[in-house]
């Protein structure tokens, strides 16, 4: 889900913690807050990242199968200064799984997911952020076949 | 055989082209991912910021850059151009 207002954490713990197994859900919730600048500016390739979290989320019920729900919000456009970018919310009945499961979809979306971002400093000056996904490094390594690797 | 594609520019690309997206006819198909990239470097000579720290996305597939990359295009497929990931 890609909002671009505040993100609803107690509604991500409320909507991961639907019952319908009768198991006791515990909720593993990751966010990112924003301490340094004065904000960030967020940018998609929308349906592409859309189609890559549903590719991440069926990854992770195949690992981790006692996973009941997957909760992402991932605010797009302008970002102030401590306010979360991400939320992310897991529930499974098994702490481990969720907590693994969540690492997982964290890394999945900082390798995978095009999304990008910018720091704004109050000096007007602006820089694209770089992560881990296997382009950002000046790596002559080139997979034959095109595909990067899922 | 050619293509008309849609280009997409997105982060970085964006601001070295000036352009969110655009339309290029007469795309050579197939064609490999280097020589896709060496055609948008020949529309935007500033793309040559991102050399080597970029990659492509076709039809929202992820596709390195790179000579023995074979890609093949239709008509109205999107190229992406993608500048090292920063979500989260």
């Amino acid at each position: 889900n890609f909002e671009p207002r505040l993100l609803p954490s107690t509604n991500l713990c409320a909507l991961c913690s639907s019952n319908s197994l009768g198991e006791i859900p515990r909720v593993v919730l990751s966010s990112f807050f924003l301490l340094n600048n004065l904000g960030l500016e967020y940018e998609a390739y929308e349906l592409m990242a859309q189609s890559k979290f549903v590719k991440v989320c069926a990854d992770i019920r195949q690992c981790w199968p006692t996973v009941v729900h997957i909760c992402v919000h991932h605010r797009l456009g302008w970002v102030k200064v401590r306010e979360a970018s991400v939320v992310m919310a897991i529930s499974s009945p098994h702490r481990h799984d969720g907590h693994q499961a969540i690492q997982h979809c964290i890394s999945q979306l900082k390798a995978k997911i095009p999304i990008w971002k910018k720091e704004v400093y109050d000096t007007q000056e602006v820089s694209w952020k770089l992560s881990e996904c296997s382009w950002s490094l000046h790596s002559k390594v080139h997979n034959e076949n095109g595909n990067l690797s899922e | 055989m050619t293509a008309r594609v849609c280009v997409l520019y997105f982060a970085k690309s964006a601001e070295l082209t000036g352009l969110k997206e655009e339309e290029v006819a007469a795309v050579p198909t197939p064609i490999s991912s280097r020589d896709l990239w060496n055609l948008l470097l020949q529309r935007h000579p500033r793309l040559q910021t991102l050399q080597d720290r970029v990659v492509l996305a076709v039809r929202q597939q992820y596709v390195a850059i790179g000579d023995q990359v074979a890609v093949t295009l239709g008509d109205r497929d999107e190229v992406a151009v993608v500048p090292p990931l920063s979500g989260g």
